[in-house]
């Protein structure tokens, strides 16, 4: 059952006389459930893409139809709801509010949604409910992306959103945060998009969407995901 | 160098960081200069002028009026450039007390409209009372030559720049306006008033310390001049008096002389005429006698004759009786015997002798002889009888005759004396008038000579009056108005710009630690620290320099002007010059940049002594603390997240908070400074006038006036509400100046609640006592003075008094001694009155009624209550155009120091905002989270700004205060309310623009990277 399907998605940012082509043309299926990777070197679009599929963003043209509504025609005010019930996201660099504890972080996002998993159940998952009380800048920069993951899953979204995850974080930590997200998808079978770089992730993935200059350059369905714990950092 | 245009880029991309701090700068420094600036212009403009209209510098009147000699001598005072007589008076047209002037080279009008006259014919009236065209009638013609006269031209007067033009000798004592004629159109053999120029003095600043230098020194000169001059003219009416009066003498001598021998040979003539007429008298009187006495003698004399003539008469009658006969039987009885004789003597002839017959023949014939005999005797008798009776009347006839002639001619004789009596009577008559008319004549003339006399003994000397432009009404007052300005330009303006500098400040401070990571990078990359702290010098140097170019030119121009406009709606003065005092701008633009490099270097000394690897990783927040309220479970478990970051939010960021509250506390200080400032103004009046000395007119009395007569005059004007008062000025000394003040004994006390209400400083009646006086506030205050301490004051002969206070009023301007009666006399030994205070009914014209009373010659002078409440609303409408000044600008920096907090706290929290967007928090919902602390901080703000507001109006006050005014000082719940208002209502307009600030903000950008 196609989730998500990007149709001759394209975006252009002006800056004056230069027109970028951020994305030109892309198109893409995303079945429910499916935790997709996304790939390509930096400056291919990746984020660009994540930024239109979370509502942060707008299409130049295309249409991005996502559980049967076009995304893409959405106004200011849609979008922020869209963003508020349907979608969570996780930040290459956490985006904490400084001022709150990792539970009360959690709660933020939570307290605005419709169906939202209890906070401290979602710090748990994400195995820190032992640092609830804690504020951001007393947790490692891990610690700060799983609170991160746990306030996008504690909103109970539709689709969980991940731009490059890891990209702040050593090898080891950044394993563990894909570790949980794959988790996370796999036990809440919850559509999960994930961006990197790092072509060894695409190896857990369902399916693998490979972007280079604005263009899709091949998605490959994985028969086999691999687990994480299988993958070679 | 890049990192320059980096700062460049850093500007045009924080623009409304930017745009406030150079709001902040202009407020501060336009503020500062403009009002600081303010008195200094207003004091130039008017030195301009004076100088161009050549101003006295003294002005001298006499009593006696001034003459060329005066001039030649003054002329010879070293330090005065110019001399010169002119001429004044005043007079009433229509009823106005006007001043007609000699056009004078010191002291020249400005010609507005029109021409200058160009012969006596034509003169000049003043702007606003007389138009081109209109005709002048003077009727007091002791003056001028051509007492018509057609306007040419209006004018003002540097001398009267006020609209209160001061005193006048004439009409209802108040000088309304002026009128100009050349100056030969006066016919006066002296000099009314000398104008004198000083030198030196254009070069100083009129109201200087050094003009007053000058003039203090000529003064000196002109004192010691003064006696001389008094005594030479003085002398000189002496002489010209003594000249009159022995030409008077000489004069009645001559008429005494010419006359006195008129009459006398007029008297003359008339005695010696009485001599006649009674020497005549006397010949008629003796005629008349003598005339009786021959009357009496010829009458006699003839009534003898008759009588004898009636005795022969009855002999003869006797004797013819005894005839038998009649007279008339004699004649025929003697013819009949003469016939019988005649025969017989016939018969006898015949006859012998012997015969018988002839013997009786014979014896009858003898017979008849002796009866012829007898009857020829008789006949005879009477015949001499009837002669005699002839004679007798005849000469009576003729005595008659004689008699009546004599009488007659004695009496046409008499009748002439008569007349002559009577002429000379009225000559007598005529002769005395006209005596005792020259008598009472030169009686008037030596009256009068005794009086001109008398007089000269009375001839006062005469007294100069030196006078200053000190003594202008205009002068002065302009000189109070712009003090005004500068007393609360002396220190508002501090506090002002000190909050602009602190927010200014926090800016810088805010901006730094923000660009803490780029000033890392910048380190790590090794550019040089001072290169990199020249960057942000030049971000501050472009936005303070824009912001004190535009600062300096509105303080320097625009203020001065707005504060200026006020006065000149009281004032007759020329448009402001406005100057920029080179050293104020140097001073404020080195303090400017002083400080923010300082801001700069402080700031970025504290990242200097890190590591760069250490400024590169984010300053690590305040570590995680739980703050206070967290503690209390209940209370915190409630709140939402916004509050919960809200309220660490205000506990953790100290030095922001403290910042934050400052700026908004300062701005409502100050507004409420400006609120405070209006309440104690706006209620000094009424309370002064309306509650306090609550009388509305003075009337001052003449010197030796019939009691009775004033006060049926003032009964005929319908005054009945009066006291009667002894009122004079004294003075105290309080801080090493001589202050005035008023004095006014009560003679009656029962009535001193009509007039004026003594209030003690608690609020409760104060009553005169016998043993004490009542003085007010401020001079208690000035005086250190306390009840039942003593006090001295000094009356305008500087004799000392000691009084004893027993008692402290309240009031605020001017300063009184309120005493009874019996105090008075026992510590002046007088208690005679010399003014009344009076209540008037609301429906009496004033102006007719000082028309009225100071026709009847009684009273010297009368002040209205309102004529003092108007010239104080003008000092206060002044200082009130400075509050709103004040409230405008205080107004303004609010609202900048809240743009430029919220955009601060917006610039800080960007990547929070746009987390809080990306979890789809609504627009609304991002703002809340925002203006929350906003308004948390800005209620605080508010409440401190109103201690503060509340501590500055009182010392602003205390500073702005003056000897003669008192401040109520107090801050009206409306005040409060409206800062409060003011700030709440600007803090909603800035959250409006923070509602579209956070709208704008992006997302996407703002997530990018690590701060
Ligand atoms: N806000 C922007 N303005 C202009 N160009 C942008 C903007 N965001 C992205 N781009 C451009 O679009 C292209 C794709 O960027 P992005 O999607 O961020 O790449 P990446 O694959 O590294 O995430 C890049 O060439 C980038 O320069
Ligand atoms: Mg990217």
């Amino acid at each position: 059952m196609t989730y998500i399907s990007v149709k001759n998605l394209t975006k252009i940012y002006k800056m004056g006389e230069i027109t970028i082509k951020a994305l030109d043309n892309v198109s893409f299926d995303i079945e429910k459930g499916e935790l997709t990777v996304v790939l390509g070197p930096s400056g291919a679009g990746k984020t660009t893409i994540l930024n239109i599929l979370g509502g942060m963003d707008s299409a130049t043209s295309g249409s991005v139809i996502i559980d049967n509504n076009d995304i893409a025609k959405y106004n200011s005010r849609k979008l922020t709801d869209y963003r508020r019930y349907d979608i969570g996201f996780v930040f290459q660099f956490y985006n904490l509010v400084g001022n709150l504890t990792a539970l009360e972080n959690v709660s933020l996002a939570s307290q605005i949604c419709k169906h939202p998993m209890d906070s401290s159940e979602a710090l748990k998952r994400v195995g820190l409910l032992d640092r609830k009380d804690h504020f951001p800048a007393q947790l490692s920069g891990g610690e700060q992306q799983r609170v991160s993951i746990a306030r996008a899953i504690a909103k109970n979204p539709k689709l969980l959103l991940c731009d490059e995850p890891t990209g702040a974080l050593d090898s080891k930590t950044g394993k563990k945060i894909i570790e949980l997200l794959q988790d996370t998808c796999h036990k809440t079978k919850k559509t999960t998009i994930i961006i990197t770089h790092n072509a060894v992730i695409a190896d857990i993935a369902d399916k693998v969407i490979k972007v280079k200059n604005g263009k899709i350059e091949s998605i490959t369905v994985n028969k086999k995901p691999k687990l994480v714990k299988e993958i070679d950092w | 160098m890049l990192i320059f245009k980096n700062s460049f880029r850093k500007i045009w991309k924080s623009k409304g960081r930017v745009l406030s701090l150079i709001l902040i700068v202009i407020l501060g420094t336009s503020f500062f200069a403009g009002v600081r600036e303010t008195a200094s212009d207003m004091i130039k403009t008017l030195d301009n002028y004076y100088d161009e209209t050549n101003l006295y510098d003294f002005k001298i009147v006499s009593t006696m009026g001034l003459t060329d000699d005066d001039i030649a001598s003054l002329e010879e005072i070293e330090g005065i450039k110019k001399v010169e007589g002119t001429y004044s008076f005043d007079t009433l047209i229509d009823g106005n007390a006007v001043k007609v002037s000699a056009l004078s080279d010191i002291s020249e009008v400005t010609l507005v409209d029109g021409r200058m006259p160009k012969n006596n014919n034509e003169c000049l009236g003043e702007e606003g009372y007389y138009n081109i065209g209109d005709t002048i009638k003077i009727e007091d013609d002791t003056y001028l030559e051509s007492n018509t006269c057609e306007v040419v031209g209006t004018i003002n007067s540097s001398s009267y720049i006020y609209e209160n033009k001061g005193i006048s000798i004439v009409g209802d004592g108040k000088l309304d306006s002026l009128i100009y004629v050349p100056k030969n159109n006066f016919k006066l053999d002296y000099y009314t008033e000398i104008y004198l120029l000083a030198e030196g003095t254009k070069n100083e600043l009129s109201y200087s310390d050094s003009y007053d230098e000058i003039i203090e020194k000529v003064n000196k000169e002109l004192q010691e001049l003064k006696p001389l001059r008094e005594t030479a003219r003085y002398e000189e009416i002496l002489k010209d008096a003594m000249d009159k009066v022995a030409e008077a003498e000489n004069e009645l001598n001559s008429v005494k002389a010419e006359n006195e021998t008129k009459f006398n040979d007029a008297l003359t003539e008339l005695n010696s005429n009485k001599i006649k007429l009674d020497e005549g008298l006397e010949e008629y009187n003796s005629s008349l006698y003598t005339l009786n006495k021959t009357k009496e003698s010829t009458e006699e004399e003839i009534n003898n004759g008759f009588n004898a003539l009636e005795s022969a008469k009855t002999e003869f009658n006797n004797a013819l009786a005894s005839t038998g006969l009649t007279v008339e039987s004699l004649q025929p009885t003697l013819d009949t015997i003469n016939t019988n004789i005649t025969q017989l003597e016939e018969q006898l002839k015949g006859l012998d002798p012997s015969d018988s017959l002839y013997e009786t023949l014979n014896a009858r014939l003898n017979e008849l002889k002796t009866n012829k005999t007898n009857i020829e005797t008789l006949i005879n008798t009477n015949n001499t009888l009837t002669e005699r009776e002839n004679t007798l009347n005849s000469s009576l006839s003729t005595w008659n005759n004689e008699y009546s002639k004599a009488l007659k001619e004695l009496e046409s004789a008499k009748k002439e004396i008569d007349d002559g009596y009577r002429e000379l009577e009225k000559g007598y008559n005529e002769y005395n008038t006209n005596y005792n008319l020259y008598l009472e004549e030169i009686a008037n003339y030596e009256r009068e000579i005794n009086d001109a006399k008398a007089e000269i003994q009375n001839i006062e000397k005469p007294v100069w009056y030196l006078l200053t432009r000190s003594d202008l009404t205009g002068y002065t007052s302009f000189y109070e108005s712009a003090t005004k300005v500068d007393s609360i330009a002396a220190v508002f303006p501090i506090f002002f710009i000190l909050i602009a500098f602190l927010m200014a400040f926090n800016t810088m401070n805010r901006m730094i630690e923000e660009e803490r990571s780029e000033i890392g990078a910048f380190i790590s990359l090794g550019i040089r620290k001072s290169t990199i702290a020249f960057s942000y010098l030049l971000y501050v140097f472009i936005a303070c320099i824009l912001g004190l170019v535009i600062g300096l030119s509105i303080g320097y121009t625009l203020i001065p002007r707005i504060l200026y406009t006020v006065y000149a709606a009281s004032f007759t003065i020329p448009e402001l010059s406005t100057y920029a005092n080179p050293y104020a701008c140097l001073i404020i633009v080195l303090t400017t940049i002083i400080l923010m490099s300082l801001v700069v270097f402080i700031t970025l000394i504290k990242d200097f002594r890190l590591a760069p690897a250490t400024i590169l990783r984010p300053e690590s927040p305040k570590s995680g603390k739980k703050i206070l309220l967290e503690h209390i479970k209940p209370f915190w478990r409630h709140l939402s997240f916004s509050w919960k970051i809200t309220l660490r939010n205000l506990f953790r960021y100290k030095k922001r908070i403290f910042m934050t509250v400052l700026g908004i506390a300062g701005c409502t200080a100050l507004l409420l400074t400006g609120f405070g400032i209006k309440d104690s103004l706006s209620d000094l009046l009424d309370i002064q006038y309306g509650d306090i000395t609550h009388y509305d007119a003075t009337l001052v009395l003449n010197d030796d006036v019939d009691l009775d007569e004033v006060t049926k005059s003032l009964t005929d004007n319908n005054l009945t509400n009066y006291t009667n008062t002894n009122i004079s000025s004294f003075t105290f000394k309080a801080n090493n100046k001589n202050l005035d003040f008023t004095l006014i004994a009560f003679m009656n006390e029962d009535s001193v609640d009509d007039y004026v209400t003594l209030k003690s400083l608690d609020g409760s009646d104060l009553n005169l006592s016998d043993d004490g006086v009542i003085i007010t506030e401020k001079m208690a205050e000035l005086l250190n003075a306390e009840v039942g301490k003593n006090i001295s004051i000094r009356n305008s002969d500087n004799e000392l008094f000691i009084v004893k206070v027993s008692g402290i009023t309240e009031n605020y301007i001017s300063n009184f001694m309120y005493m009874n009666s019996t105090y008075y006399k026992e510590i002046f030994d007088d208690d005679s009155y010399n003014s009344y205070l009076v209540n008037l009914d609301d429906s009496i014209n004033k102006e007719k009624l000082s028309n009225n009373l100071l026709d009847t010659g009684y009273f010297g002078a009368i002040q209205y209550t309102e004529d003092n409440m108007d010239m104080f609303n003008d000092i206060i409408a002044g200082m009130n155009n400075i509050v709103y000044l004040i409230i405008a600008f205080s107004s303004f920096l609010a609202i900048t120091v809240l743009y430029n907090l919220t955009i601060i706290n917006i610039n800080e929290r960007k990547r929070e905002i746009a987390t809080l967007k990306v979890l789809g928090f609504r627009d609304r919902e991002v703002s809340s989270y925002v203006y929350r602390e906003t308004i948390i901080l800005t209620i605080v703000g508010i409440i401190v700004g109103i201690f503060l507001g509340f501590s500055l109006n009182t010392f602003i006050l205390m500073i702005a205060e003056t000897d003669e005014i008192l401040f109520i000082k107090i801050i009206k719940p409306l005040s409060y309310v409206l800062s409060f208002i003011i700030i709440i209502v600007f803090s909603i307009i800035v959250q409006v623009i923070t509602y579209f600030i956070l709208k704008r903000i992006d997302m996407i950008d703002s997530l990018k990277s690590v701060e």
